[in-house]
């Protein structure tokens, strides 16, 4: 039978095979470092029903964090604000943009719903059942905004919002300068070993109980008062933060 | 190997089976493996080649790399955010539980506008902050996708098939309102002859409300007719109370204060499980035998109570019995007559009854039927002493099965004892047989019912509540004669009998989704509050009442605020009850005159060859569980059996008889025949079997057999044919045996441990001399010196962290009654796997309840099986020594032990299961890869495995409604995945996080455990081991406390508490004695 590959092959052996083994684990190592989450998940930058400008909310006309972010000092999630609140200026504010459409059509309906409630007396006893009924015969109901989720930690992981807010780490930590930003990107990688390195060396996240968690421009080269180091070396000797490294601190 | 054998410890032994008696091969697999065989093989329906199937179809899904990204998530925010809710944070709203006998205060958890789990509400007079296993099971029913969900007329309905979506809407929203015409109709015509030919029929009624409102209906039409029914009732005892108290009607009920009680005798009564009160009985009885340190390190408190039981099945209350007795139930009538004899002699009595009692035995119709056996004659003259001892501090319970002159018997027992008014008191009673009339009880009404549905009398029949087609006794043939109504209008949470022949069906609302108030066992009012809108478009019984009437505005919150209007409404609503609105207790004079001339008539006990007794069932009550796939799940207490029912019988029964576990039986009483497999009890009197009702349903929604955690039917069977209005309690029956088997599912020997004497008790006596001056364990294993040689590599001594958690159960207070499991079920987000699953010993339970049968000293044991080990079938044994036995039961709740020096953490490959720096064994869903080397290694098998998705079904749109139930604290688990007891760490970091928000320290008040939490007896104490002065580092320290299986030095964190019994020396003494002349030989 006739060889298929030429005698002078064989010399080419040991060649062949290391440019193979070489060119796998470069693979393995390509999509071991590109494809994680630190390479894919980082700059994020999905488009929003409304395009909202934290830029403009938070960095120029200063809002607080917590206006909209209502419940980040006291629950799980910071929370996205109900229409309501964003209705509190833009009742009076923007009332015919078409960039806020969506919001204003939202708002319109759920006014609508109370007052159908609030109607005759009839409505309001059986309001609960009929309440219902709008939704099921209105082909036009909409349902509340649809936010797109940026920051996705995965559903096996519990983060707590109220638990990093009240040692005082700051927004900017994780989320970035939102007060610069036009539409909000993410800019850390939220894995596993990232959490883990802030969570080891804490200090070097951690801020001054007077310097509020929302400012967002803090560094300690503005801080003139505090010595860095020294409220370093104080904070990890009061061991009063003692961020938890093990297992069910996040997975249930 | 015999574990007879090799048990060295003198006394009693303990075994999970008879399998396990007799050392047989099929036990010690169970022990030597983990999982029994078969379990890790891939079976129907999910065969290999299936498997592989549905694997490639995922593969084409992947296909390549179609995103690298995960899937887009949607944030929906609130367009108008309601008050005080913070998304993310879980709250609790107080309710009621209402049951026909008394409802149970509640405190639900909301997790994001919806129940995700049920808790006993703290200081409410009926339980105390604890439930039972059905209450915490309710939450199941509420996202039932098997509920009625649309009003039914005729075969229309609304289709469901496609979930929750408009077409479905709209549907139901149309068959509500011809629903509302139709009750229109039936107003206008029958207001015209004042209500001639409508009828009523609902189960006993605590709520004030909806009497309120029954009352209105009655106004209106005057002539219609009233009944009520109910399968598991209080007919007897009512009776009793009635002639008792000298009232009229049954309107009085009889509530006993264990908590004063030094000694209890239960007659055929399960009152710690499903009779009257039972929460606040069990709390009252485990806090009498409760036997801590005070903080002095003193025992202060000490065990006050004795406890016999004399029973004709084997039930949770009598196998924890310091000593029980079994006897035929109606030997057991026989008994109380004896013992009234031996009371009423030194006792201050009416002296006309005094004559009647002394005179039993001399009366013709009683000649030859007080005697005893030995051992029964000597059980009766030690509690008749130790009975007269205590007068005023005892307590005599007798169980619904026995007739109404026992109880009567029992009450005038009571009254000699001067119980009455210290632990037996009379109030009015909660739960109104609302009929209108005197004759109101239920076998009385059913009757009635059935006699008029016979005469045609009835055209239209409203049934409020209960399954009468399934339940009704056998010969009032209700299934039958319910067709000569012409319209039959049901209210009901599930399809089930009764809705099948109704012409109209109503979804009832489950009472997470009403408005409402019940009434206590001891009276107190209690609010009902929703929790969320009702899921589909359904009613209450007032709602409907409401709408016959022809009230449009009605709304439920506003009659129920209507009845307690400026009686601090809010505060009250907000706390959950109404204190002080308990019924006053009702002195009574008894009327001697009645009671002469009932005992006169009184009649013995019926000799019966063989004997039928009828029990509720553990796992669905009465039927009205059958759609709850964790009550079926849930091993029955005794006989470990789950998804089934079987016929109990005693060892005795079975050897003469022939029959082994799971051979069919043929019972033949009321004219109807049942073939059921039997369950070998030991501890059950001999000639007797015991069936429980409830099992046997056959309509339970649309689909039947359905896979994993949806319910199965054709499960069980069916007892209720075989009960008549005659025969309520238990009957005689012939019993014969028939071919063939049925596959009965049980996990007794599921999870076996290598076989040392894990339960241990020591009797009062001991624990007096030997153990009360002792911080030591006294209990720990004596045999096995602990090693100093750790097998595994050395971890630094735990104890910097601020917390060390720990668990003690203290086997002195656990029952046995399993509410434990089902909390902890629904903490955990732990699914139901099915009996095929069961049966291949897959199921899913964190917390275990093992039970372990003891009997009398090993010689005694010996002498059922003849000289040597082996069981030998040909060799009867004396029966007359296994009358003698006491047999009963302990019941130990297994959890995580989270060792110190935990075996499973060091075969995992992938770091999977972690140590925390507070002691726990962490679990790691999302890492683990499903090697099972953790649970191979794990001496208490505490680890469970994912052999399948159990969450597979959710994807169904017409299942979307399930996924509610989920805990969202808690991870779902999936397919390959191990996972344990977590000591409930979510909470813990709930906790922790709470306190670092509020600033505040003290952390470990504001939380338990889920089992610690459900628990009525308060045996499960959890917290932090590292401050002395909590409970459990206390209890750590009792002499009493020790670990399983301490040879292995793992070092668990969980830890036990002995039993403590009480035993009467009389009786001892006897034992012994017999044991000192066996050993003689």
């Amino acid at each position: 039978m006739k060889p298929i590959f030429p005698k002078g092959i064989d010399d080419l052996k040991p060649v062949i095979f290391l440019t193979g083994a070489i060119s796998a684990i470069g693979i393995i190592l390509i999509f071991n470092f590109y494809f994680t989450d630190a390479h894919l998940s980082v700059g994020y930058k999905p488009d929003q029903p409304i395009p909202f400008s934290h830029r403009l909310h938070a960095g120029e006309m200063g809002i607080d964090c917590r206006y909209c972010h209502a419940n980040v000092e006291k629950s799980p999630h910071a929370t996205v604000p109900p229409s309501q609140v964003c209705m509190n200026c833009h009742s009076q504010v923007k009332k015919e943009s078409p960039a806020l459409k969506p919001l204003h059509d939202r708002y319109k309906q759920f006014l609508d719903e109370k007052t159908f409630a609030a109607g005759n007396a009839e409505n309001k006893v059986i309001a609960d059942t009929n309440m219902v009924d709008i939704k099921v015969e209105n082909k036009n109901y909409k349902d509340p905004l649809p936010w797109v989720r940026i920051h996705n930690v995965p559903d096996y992981a519990y983060f707590d919002h109220s638990a990093h807010v009240n040692a005082n780490v700051g927004c900017v930590e994780c989320h970035g300068r939102i007060d610069q930003m036009i539409k909000v990107k993410q800019v850390q990688p939220l894995t596993m070993f990232w959490c883990l390195d802030c969570h080891r060396n804490y200090e070097n996240h951690v801020r001054p109980d007077h310097v509020p968690v929302t400012d967002m421009a803090w560094s300690w080269d503005n801080e003139k008062m505090v010595k860095e180091a020294e409220f370093k070396k104080a904070l990890k000797e009061s061991k009063k933060l003692n961020p938890p490294e093990e297992c069910s601190a996040c997975h249930r | 190997m015999s574990p007879l054998n090799d048990r060295k410890q003198s006394g009693r032994t303990y075994w999970r089976s008879l399998d396990e008696l007799e050392g047989s091969a099929e036990f010690q697999e169970y022990v030597q493996r983990e999982f029994p065989e078969g379990a890790s093989e891939l079976s129907d329906p999910f065969s290999r080649r299936g498997f592989m199937k549905a694997m490639a179809a995922s593969f084409a899904l992947a296909g390549g790399l179609v995103g690298c990204r995960r899937p887009e998530e949607k944030i929906m925010p609130y367009t108008d955010a309601p008050e005080d809710v913070v998304p993310g944070k879980s709250f609790f709203i107080a309710t009621s539980a209402p049951r026909s006998r008394g409802s149970l205060g509640l405190l639900v958890k909301s997790s994001e506008g919806r129940p995700t789990k049920i808790e006993g509400l703290p200081n409410h007079p009926a339980n105390n902050g604890s439930t039972d296993s059905m209450a915490q099971a309710d939450l199941l029913d509420l996202y039932n996708p098997y509920r009625q969900k649309s009003v039914k007329i005729g075969k229309e309905e609304a289709s469901y098939k496609d979930g929750m979506n408009s077409n479905y809407r709209m549907a139901s929203r149309k068959l509500m309102k011809s629903f509302e015409a139709k009750l229109a109709e039936i107003n206008k015509k029958y207001k015209a002859v004042a209500g001639d030919g409508l009828a009523f029929l609902s189960t006993p009624v605590t709520s004030p409300t909806q009497i309120k409102v029954m009352e209105e209906v009655r106004k209106e039409f005057p002539n219609a007719k009233w009944y009520s029914w109910e399968a598991i009732n209080d007919d007897r005892s009512a009776t009793a109370v009635k002639h008792f108290t000298g009232t009229e009607g049954y309107t009085n009920q009889v509530i006993y204060d264990l908590s004063k009680a030094d000694r209890i005798l239960s007659l055929d009564s399960d009152f710690m499980m499903n009779e009257r009160n039972s929460v606040k009985m069990l709390e009252d009885y485990a806090e009498k035998r409760r036997i801590y340190r005070d903080s002095k390190g003193k025992y202060s408190d000490e065990m006050s109570v004795r406890f016999y039981s004399v029973e004709s099945t084997f039930s949770v209350t009598g196998s924890n019995a310091d000593h029980r007795l079994r006897l035929k139930s109606g030997k057991i009538t026989d008994f109380i007559f004896a013992l009234a004899k031996k009371i009423a002699e030194k006792g201050d009595l009416n002296s006309d009854v005094k004559s009647i009692i002394n005179n039993f035995s001399s009366t013709e119709k009683f000649a030859g039927k007080l005697n005893f056996t030995k051992s029964g004659a000597d059980f009766l003259d030690a509690v008749a002493e130790d009975l007269l001892a205590n007068k005023g501090k005892s307590a005599i319970i007798v169980g619904e099965r026995q007739p109404a002159s026992v109880h009567l018997l029992a009450l005038v027992l009571n009254q000699v004892l001067g119980n009455v008014g210290t632990t037996v008191n009379f109030t009015e009673k909660a739960a109104k047989s609302v009929t209108f009339d005197n004759d109101n009880f239920a076998t009385q009404s059913i009757s009635k019912l059935s006699a008029a549905l016979d005469a045609k009398s009835i055209e239209t029949l409203f049934i409020l509540d209960g399954n009468p087609v399934f339940d009704a006794p056998a010969d009032t043939k209700l299934a039958e004669k319910i067709k000569n109504a012409q319209e039959v209008i049901t209210l009901s949470l599930f399809p089930n009998e009764t809705t099948e022949v109704s012409s109209i069906v109503v979804p009832k609302s489950h009472y997470l989704e009403s408005w409402g108030d019940t009434r206590a066992y001891d009276g107190t009012i209690s609010f009902v509050q929703p929790l969320i809108a009702p899921l589909f478009d359904s009613l209450t019984e007032t709602e409907l009442l409401s709408k016959l009437l022809g009230k449009k505005m009605f709304k439920s919150y506003e009659a129920v605020k209507a009845n307690y209007e400026g009686k601090s409404w809010d505060a009250d609503l907000q706390k959950g009850y109404i204190s002080g609105s308990a019924f006053e207790a009702i002195s009574v004079n008894p009327n001697w005159g009645e009671i002469s001339h009932l005992l006169k008539s009184a009649v013995p006990g019926t000799d019966n060859k063989f004997e039928l007794v009828f029990a509720p069932d553990y796992s669905t009550y009465d039927g009205s569980y059958s759609n709850n796939g964790w009550m079926h799940e849930l091993p029955d207490p005794i006989t470990k059996l789950t998804w089934d029912n079987a016929v109990l019988i005693s060892y005795g029964t079975a050897k003469a008889k022939d029959l082994k576990n799971r051979d069919l039986v043929k019972i033949t009483a009321a004219g109807n025949t049942l073939t059921a497999p039997v369950w070998i009890v030991p501890g059950m009197p001999d000639d007797t079997a015991q069936i429980s009702l409830g099992y046997g349903r056959q309509v339970l929604g649309e689909e039947k057999g359905a896979r994993a955690y949806v319910v199965f039917g054709d499960n069980g069977f069916n007892a209720y044919p075989l009960r008549t209005t005659d025969n309520f309690g238990f009957t005689a029956c012939e019993f014969s045996k028939a071919d063939g088997t049925y596959d009965l599912v049980t996990t007794q020997d599921h999870w076996a441990m290598e076989d040392r004497d894990l339960v241990k008790e020591v009797t009062l006596k001991e624990f007096d001399e030997d153990f009360k001056g002792t911080v030591k364990s006294k209990l720990e294993d004596q045999y096995h010196t602990r090693s100093e040689d750790k097998l595994y590599v050395d971890r630094k001594e735990f104890g910097d962290a601020k917390y060390q958690w720990a668990m003690v159960i203290d086997l002195n207070s656990c029952v046995g009654c399993s509410a434990c499991t089902i909390a902890c079920q629904a903490e955990n987000n732990i699914p139901v796997v099915g009996k095929e699953r069961v049966s291949e010993g897959r199921e899913m339970h964190w917390i275990r309840m093992d039970r372990y049968f003891f009997s009398g000293p090993d010689s005694e044991i010996k002498s059922w099986y003849g000289e040597g080990d082996k069981y030998d079938k040909n060799k009867t044994a004396n029966t007359e020594d296994l009358h003698d036995t006491e047999v009963g039961a302990m019941h130990q709740p297994i959890p995580c032990m989270q060792c110190e020096e935990a075996p499973c953490e060091q075969v995992c490959p992938v770091a999977a299961t972690q140590h925390s720096p507070e002691g726990l064994n962490d679990m790691v869903y999302n890492r683990c890869i499903g090697t099972r080397y953790c649970l191979n290694n794990c001496p208490y098998k505490v680890r469970r495995f994912n052999y399948f998705n159990f969450q597979e079904d959710f994807k169904k749109k017409n299942f979307e409604v399930k996924k509610m139930v989920h805990n969202p604290s808690v991870t779902v688990r999936s397919r390959g995945v191990m996972e344990k007891c977590t000591y409930c760490v979510q909470r813990i970091n709930e906790a922790k996080i709470d306190a670092k928000v509020r600033k505040d320290e003290n952390i470990i008040n504001s939380f338990t455990t889920a089992c610690a939490q459900v628990c009525p007896t308060k045996a499960i104490t959890f917290g932090n081991k590292n401050d002395e002065k909590t409970e459990v580092s206390k209890m750590r320290n009792e002499s009493r406390n020790y670990t399983l299986l301490p040879h292995l030095n793992v070092r668990p964190r969980t830890s036990f508490l002995g039993k403590v019994t009480d035993p009467n020396q009389k009786l001892v003494s006897k034992v012994s004695q017999t044991t000192a002349e066996k050993g003689d030989h």
